[in-house]
């Protein structure tokens, strides 16, 4: 059963279609990329998928639901967790701070008993501390954990709202241009760890980038916008070979 | 914020005692001390303290402009200020059980008036839902103005409309402010001692990163509002229970106006600073009461001396580049702290002597202050402190002279304003809102900031410096 199943999305802001009738599925396990130009509705796709906005017709399933007119906080606890194209981390708040936010998705204490401090919120914070510290590992922010996180280097927030999205224990994890505005070694190493998530950790990914050497690098599957309509799919070397795909948004080869 | 619940009950105990320690050394130690005026101060600061801590909750923590606190404030005092004349003589239950009675009514009262204000925050932001409260404190107000059991009646109750309701008996003493000051903080803190309490600040921060992160924002918004609005109407219960009479006025815009700005005087979102503000502010207010009347001439020219003073100070700020060390920075703070907190005893010892005098102590405490605020903040291009306190006195005895005698050199202002006294009921809130503006243009960011009060410096003190590279990394 696929994780992920879009079914002739579609949405229209007035007159303006700008996901028109996209369908594309994403099995457990994938590292799948969404390319494609400049407003051809690939953010907007995302904001779909996570709720931010409701299809004008189509389906979205997840896990075999529909999650289409949830809540973008029910689709989060639901198992899809994202982060955005510009950069939106709890400013004030510290790197670990920002992380448990995300874990907390998973709490089963009362409010009541959390103004109460009560033993089991305690308990549950200081597990969600644990779990934070972990992922603060993977990431190599340790170091920064106390530091305010409008504080970190650009490319540092960028993993950072990454370990956030993952406090949340998705299953689909969306990144939108991760790597935009990154140094050619920032990025290699993104990509060495967006690898690793799904190597080690199995998480199924889909992401949408620019950079064509992170997408055809490590995207085993690959999903072509133009003006809001899906003109390709497939993998890497299709991709890469289709005129169509070619014509709207790769450019002739020099 | 840190997550360091220790030893759990060892902690929970220990603070319990220090509590009732508080509570009871207010009660039993210094309440004997104080007259009549004194207490009804402390009672008023606790209360204000109070106000300001619960609205920071909504507006500090969770971010939502609201500015109709006092419409909450007013539904706890009337429900159960109404409730005690109808049922207190007939029921014979003890004063003390029935006062917790009336703080739990008083809670469940504004807390559904804070549910109901609290849905448009669903959908509207920042000043539009500032309009929306403001709106909904003035219609609280107005209503119950205009309410005297014969054209706008609740049941046949009788609101006393203008005239205000009397509440007897008067059962709230100096240790139920305190404690429910201290249960207000304790309701925010301990609620951002948790993960949950970190969705609140969430929500702050980014509303659609907080919704996308799994944050229901829907239910924190309202649950935000839920809760600032009853501790709001305990607050309310006790204090219809204390001052025996509450009327509109006691709640107009001009309350919601002050308790907005002790949140942001303390620093939007710090707990502490709420507290402290909201205290502070309420003993300013009073204590300028005490000021006696004074020649408006006397007056604008020590105003025109200590802005000329501010804008030099500010002036000089990038030309001074000395370099000290840490110790001696530290030390010269301590000076500046002393001379601050002497200049304030001053002006407290001077207050029955000419308004002149305490005038100018108070403008001598700000521009320390201020000095001090600016040395802290600088850090390393910190300014040289103690010369530049020295030159601000000496600016100031140079200056008030000076513009003494050119304003009575005016032949317009010496024949309107020559003879003018001010009165101290007009001068009162002038010099309070200056007060206010100095600190905000000192410190934009409130006293605290974000930040709360700990014991961390104490420890700080006895550590030695960090050095450079520790910063760094």
């Amino acid at each position: 059963m696929s994780l992920l199943v879009l079914d002739k999305a579609n949405i229209r802001f007035g007159g303006l279609v700008a996901v028109n009738d996209v369908s594309f599925s994403i099995e457990k396990g994938d590292l799948f990329g969404l390319i494609g130009p400049n407003g051809a509705g690939k953010t907007t796709c995302f904001n779909l998928i996570t709720g931010v906005y409701q299809p004008t017709s189509g389906s979205i399933e997840f896990d075999g639901k529909s999650i289409v007119g949830l809540k973008p906080s029910k689709i989060a606890a639901r198992g899809i967790a994202r982060t955005f194209q510009n950069i939106r981390l709890f400013s004030a708040l510290s790197v670990l701070e920002n992380v448990i936010v995300g874990c907390n998705v998973r709490h089963t204490s009362t409010l009541g008993s959390a103004i109460a401090l009560l033993p089991g919120a305690v308990k549950e914070t200081s597990k969600f501390k644990e779990k934070a510290l972990g992922l603060l590992d993977t990431f190599g922010l340790t170091k920064v954990a106390n530091v305010r996180s409008c504080d970190l280097p650009y490319g540092t927030q960028r993993r950072l709202e990454i370990a956030r999205a993952l406090a949340t224990d998705p299953k689909l994890l969306l990144l939108d241009e991760p790597a935009a505005g990154m140094n050619p070694q920032e990025s290699e190493d993104l990509m060495a760890l967006i690898r690793r998530l799904r190597d080690e950790f199995g998480q199924t990914i889909l992401l949408i980038e620019h950079d064509m050497k992170v997408v055809m690098g490590i995207c085993e599957k690959i999903v072509v916008l133009d003006h809001g309509a899906e003109i390709a799919q497939g993998p890497p070397e299709e991709i890469r070979k289709n005129p169509r795909v070619i014509e709207a948004y790769l450019g002739e080869p020099v | 914020m840190t997550f360091n619940p220790g030893k759990y009950w060892g902690t929970r105990l220990l603070s319990l005692l220090l509590v009732a320690g508080v509570v009871a050394g207010l009660q039993y130690g210094i309440l004997p001390m104080l007259d009549g005026y004194d207490s009804r101060l402390i009672v008023l600061s606790l209360l204000f303290a109070s106000l300001a801590v619960s609205l920071n909750m909504i507006n500090g923590i969770t971010g939502q402009f609201s500015i109709g606190h006092a419409a909450f404030y007013l539904i706890g005092a009337y429900t159960t200020g109404r409730l005690t004349m109808s049922l207190f003589p007939q029921m014979h239950i003890s004063p003390g059980i029935w006062l917790i009675m009336m703080c739990i009514v008083g809670a469940i009262a504004a807390g559904i008036a804070g549910f109901i204000v609290g849905l448009p925050s669903l959908r509207l932001r920042g000043d539009y839902l500032a309009i929306v409260t403001l709106g909904f404190g003035e219609i609280a107000r107005i209503v119950v103005q205009n309410q005297d059991g014969k054209a706008l009646s609740f049941w046949g109750l009788d609101l006393g409309g203008a005239f205000g309701l009397t509440v007897k008996p008067q059962l709230t003493q100096v240790a139920h402010a305190a404690l429910l000051l201290i249960f207000t903080i304790a309701v925010s803190r301990n609620l951002l001692k948790t993960a949950q309490g970190l969705s609140f600040l969430a929500v702050r921060e980014d509303e659609i990163a907080a919704e996308a992160t799994g944050v229901n924002t829907t239910v924190t918004k309202i649950t935000a509002f839920v809760i600032g609005a009853a501790l709001a109407g305990m607050t309310g219960a006790l204090f219809s229970h204390y001052e025996g009479f509450i009327s509109p006025t006691h709640f107009d815009m001009n309350a919601s106006f002050i308790i907005v700005a002790m949140v942001v005087i303390g620093g939007t979102g710090s707990i502490t600073g709420s507290a402290v503000a909201g205290i502070v502010l309420t003993l300013l207010q009073e204590a300028l009461r005490k000021v006696q009347s004074i020649a408006a001439i006397d007056l604008i020219a020590y105003i025109l001396g200590a802005i000329v003073i501010a804008v030099a100070v500010s002036q000089l700020k990038p030309m001074v580049r000395m370099h000290k060390s840490a110790g001696l920075k530290k030390t010269l703070a301590g000076f500046g702290l002393l001379g601050c907190v002497g200049a304030l005893a001053a002006v407290f010892f001077l207050a029955k002597m000419d308004m002149a005098t305490v005038i100018k102590a108070g403008i001598i405490t700000l521009l320390i202050g201020l000095v001090l605020a600016l040395t802290v903040q600088r850090g390393r291009k910190g300014l040289p402190a103690f010369g530049l306190v020295v030159l601000a006195i000496i600016a100031d005895i140079l200056l008030r002279p000076i513009f003494a005698v050119g304003l009575h050199a005016v032949p317009f202002i010496q024949k309107n304003l020559g003879t003018t006294e001010y009165s101290p009921s007009n001068l009162r809130m002038a010099i309070f809102a200056l007060a206010l503006v100095v600190v905000m243009l000192v410190k934009p960011q409130g006293m605290f900031g974000h930040h709360e009060f700990s014991w961390d410096w104490l420890k700080g003190l006895f550590k030695r410096p960090h050095r450079e590279e520790e910063i760094a990394a």
